[in-house]
């Protein structure tokens, strides 16, 4: 450990901090587009937008930063059943109030 | 041909059992042996069976007079509520997967214990602490709602530990969802070499959906008494009608987890049914792929048919529609099921010991719940029967009839591999022909008054109905004979009943093949499988062949 | 430098089964999360499409600048975990103590923020009840949401940053090695918790602001 100091090293955490880093300068990116566009009168588009951006800020943090992009298909199964049933819910409660 | 490549040793005591490992109370609370772990729910669930069955005791006594026996309003109220928060949430929920779930399933794939042993034991602290927090606060400041607090009766009106009652099941939830990830982790992980997913007994399969279910129900339980509590305590708008808020909002949150909890209650039955029925008809299961995909699709089409309990609550008729439909699509698995054990007892050579017996009960009680639930599904008839004393007998058929009738069943069947003892199985029978009279007696006279217009939680009613209830209550008094019996042989056979070999009824599993009990780590050493489950028949005679 | 001894329990046969069940676990876990939180983003969407208007009227009046500034602080401290979660498997023993210090201060910082904003926010009589200063009633439910929604977040962060604290004192006293499986599990519940985040911030923050 006393290592740790010494050039490769140092090259080897810059290294490991590059895609971590990328990854934070688009969700930032991101995140000055959606504020700023909820100030722009859109009507229904600016959910529309502003949730479309969550979703792709959650998919870059679920892929980059909680592995996924890399995972067993095993991993990724249970990440989705989560949606799946979240789908579910929504689709058949939201109908019951959609037909009422 | 048996498969499963284990020594036969000698039935003498090869090493200490799980049960000498510690004999302090100290080395029972701190243990993390999954086999353990089942003992210590097993006590308490058992206790918690028997408060929440003298709740329902005097509810019976109270309803043989059509004004009433002895009771107020308000305690009837507060006992068919205690009655049903106990025997759902703390009974029924987890009384087959963390006991016989948690003593078998890692035995079963060949493991030593579940994925992550220590959270098995917090799941059980939880799941006491919760549990007895509930009961405690129930009995001191009474809760009147119903086992379902819906809303705005539990958040705006009705008196008593409401927010206390919904904190300790929230509390408790955490213990089955806790439960659920390991089992999951563990069957998917943790299975023995060769031990392939088609090579899985059904009892591991049901464990397995049950466990999806608990996982992804539970949370969604947990939220909407969150909100109740929240709505209680800080006056905060959520369900309540003079904010614009929507009472039928906490139904659908509500009925997502309570209506796939029925198939947490029976999934498990189900799994140790087709175990029974395979070991007592000497024969492999019919249709063993078949079992596996109707056991999974209940578990995924019973989330998608909670709407079925709100069919007069304003739903909107499109969505009855749709929740009738799907309620019965997922009547055909469960069918297969039904076939599928009539067919692996056909031709079988069926020898009737208790836990057959017991088993035998539910196919008949499980069958009768199953079709009148059909009844129920169809809009109109349900209609004309919702809130009455047939929906209590519909699904008493399933959770009494089927998930406790399986729960004995897996008692007498694993008794002797859980202890090491043999029971008298002369009044093992006594006490299965028992319990089936018995609930027979309790139960199918609540279809016909329900029918013919009994509505469920009144404790004062027409004199028409006054005979059927004077039956019920009869039959309750046999059905509380049946449940104590086991309680006194079984008690008995703990001290003095004749020590059991690994493998008493000739049954295959790999639960089997080590001794009874077992030892710490389940097997004397690892075993390798080699084949499918249910090697029954005449060229089955369990052959061992060494590693 | 870690022991695979210490490190390996009881039931599994091998450190990397091991470390393979911990992260299914709980990503087994998340997917309750999931659940968890999917009834109250159920409720917020029905609610919001039956009574639009009041839900704009009632939205202007949540604090954006914390909303805004709150999900910057959260999206870096979910930075720094992955950081530290990748220096961990890598054996970098003061990057990870480094980066895991960084998410606590920054997760720290969240609460702080939060908590003047609910200052705030009980300052403008904001909090449902008879002293609710909007109107109409419906206006009521938004902010029963906004109460409820961002209050089980924040009892998630906080959560998350006792275990992070625990964790990190741990592997800094060398009393877990560092190459231990809580950490991958740690972050990656800290970044579910910081995608609940990501969801909540258009739904009560960015509404009718235009």
């Amino acid at each position: 450990m006393s290592m740790e100091g010494t050039q490769s090293r140092r090259q080897e955490i810059l290294q490991l901090c590059k895609l971590p880093v990328a990854i934070w300068a688009a969700l930032m990116l991101l995140l000055a587009l959606t504020v700023g566009s909820a100030y722009v009168p859109l009507g229904t588009l600016n959910i529309v937008i502003n949730l479309a951006i969550a979703c792709i800020k959650a998919t870059l943090v679920a892929l980059f930063f909680m592995k996924l992009n890399r995972s067993s298909s095993l991993l990724r199964l249970a990440a989705v059943a989560g949606f799946f049933w979240l789908i579910l819910m929504f689709l058949l409660t939201g109908g019951d109030y959609l037909t009422r | 041909m048996t498969d499963i490549t284990i020594d036969r040793f000698p039935d003498t005591k090869t090493g200490e059992s799980y049960l000498d490992e510690g004999h302090s109370l100290a080395s029972w609370l701190t243990t993390t042996d999954h086999k353990r772990i089942a003992i210590l729910y097993a006590l308490s669930i058992t206790a918690f069976f028997f408060i929440g069955g003298a709740a329902i005791g005097l509810v019976r006594l109270e309803l043989l007079e059509p004004n009433g026996l002895f009771l107020t309003d308000e305690e009837y109220n507060r006992l068919f509520t205690m009655h049903g928060i106990i025997m759902v949430w703390f009974f029924l929920v987890p009384s087959i997967p963390t006991t016989f779930g948690n003593f078998l399933l890692p035995m079963m794939i060949g493991a030593k214990d579940v994925a992550f042993p220590r959270l098995n034991l917090m799941s059980w602290y939880l799941f006491v602490i919760g549990a007895i927090f509930t009961i405690v606060m129930i009995v001191a400041g009474g809760v009147d709602t119903g086992w379902t607090f819906y809303t705005p009766l539990s958040t705006l009106y009705a008196n008593g530990n409401v927010i206390a009652a919904a904190v300790g099941v929230f509390v408790t939830g955490f213990s089955s969802i806790a439960t659920g990830i390991n089992f999951i982790a563990t069957t998917h992980m943790l299975r023995a070499p060769g031990m392939t997913w088609t090579r899985l007994p059904l009892f591991v399969w049901s464990i397995y959906a049950v466990s999806v279910v608990m996982i992804l129900a539970t949370p969604v339980l947990a939220m909407s008494l969150l909100l109740v509590v929240v709505e209680r305590w800080f006056g905060v708008p959520i369900f309540n009608p003079n904010n614009g808020g929507d009472p039928l909002l906490f139904q659908h949150l509500f009925w997502f987890y309570s209506h796939p909890a029925v198939y947490i209650m029976i999934l498990p039955a189900m799994g140790v049914i087709s175990e029974v029925f395979a070991c007592f008809a000497r024969r492999k299961v019919f249709g063993y792929t078949a079992m596996i995909y109707s056991l999974m699709g209940i578990a995924v089409v019973g989330f998608m048919v909670w709407g079925h309990h709100m069919f007069v609550a304003g739903q909107s008729p499109y969505a009855n529609l749709v929740f009738s439909f799907l309620s019965f699509v997922v009547a055909v698995p469960s069918a297969i099921k039904v076939f599928n054990w009539v067919a692996t007892l056909y031709g079988g050579q069926i020898v009737f010991k208790a836990p057959m017996l017991y088993a035998m009960g539910f196919l008949g009680l499980f069958t009768v719940g199953g079709l009148t639930g059909l009844f129920l599904a169809s809009v109109p008839i349900d209609i004309h029967v919702t809130d009455t004393y047939f929906v209590i007998a519909h699904f008493h058929f399933i959770m009494v009839g089927g998930s406790v009738s399986a729960f004995f069943a897996a008692l007498h069947f694993w008794w002797p591999k859980i202890t090491g003892r043999l029971y008298p199985d002369y009044w093992a029978r006594f006490g299965a022909i028992t319990m089936f009279l018995g609930f027979n007696a309790t139960f199918l006279p609540q279809f016909v008054m329900g029918y013919e217009g009994m509505p469920r939680r009144y404790h004062v009613y027409p004199e028409q109905f006054q005979v059927y209830h004077v039956i019920s209550t009869a039959g309750t008094v046999l059905l509380a004979v049946a449940y104590i019996l086991p309680l006194l042989y079984l008690g008995w056979s703990l001290f003095y009943g004749n020590r059991s070999n690994r493998n008493p009824w000739h049954a295959a599993g790999l639960e089997w093949e080590t001794t009874s009990p077992p030892p710490k780590d389940n097997f004397e050493r690892p075993p390798v499988v080699t084949g499918g489950p249910y090697a029954y028949g005449e060229d089955s005679e369990p052959q061992a062949h060494t590693a | 430098m870690s022991d695979a001894h210490s490190l390996l329990h009881e039931p599994w046969p091998s450190l990397e089964r091991q470390r393979e069940g911990a992260t299914f676990g709980l990503w087994l876990f998340l997917a309750t999360e999931i659940l968890f939180f999917s009834g109250l983003f159920l409720g917020y969407t029905l609610y919001r499409n039956i009574y639009p208007d009041a839900f704009k009227i009632a939205a202007r009046e949540t604090e954006v600048v914390f909303g805004t500034v709150n999900t910057a602080i959260l999206m870096t401290s979910s930075l720094t975990m992955a950081v530290a979660s990748r220096s961990a498997t890598r054996g970098f023993r003061k990057m990870t103590l480094l980066c895991l210090a960084l998410t606590i201060t920054l997760g720290c910082a969240f609460l702080l923020c939060k908590g003047i904003e609910y200052h705030d926010d009980i300052d403008n009589r904001l909090v449902p009840g008879p002293d609710f200063k909007l109107q109409p009633p419906e206006t009521q439910i938004f902010w029963a949401f906004y109460w409820v929604m961002t209050g089980i977040h924040a009892i998630h962060v906080t959560v998350g940053i006792g275990i992070v604290t625990t964790v990190t004192m741990l592997i800094a006293r060398r009393r877990i090695p560092l190459a231990t499986t809580a950490v991958e599990a740690m972050a990656l519940y800290w970044h579910f918790v910081d995608i609940i985040w990501i969801f909540l911030l258009p739904l009560l923050y960015l509404m009718g602001r235009s």
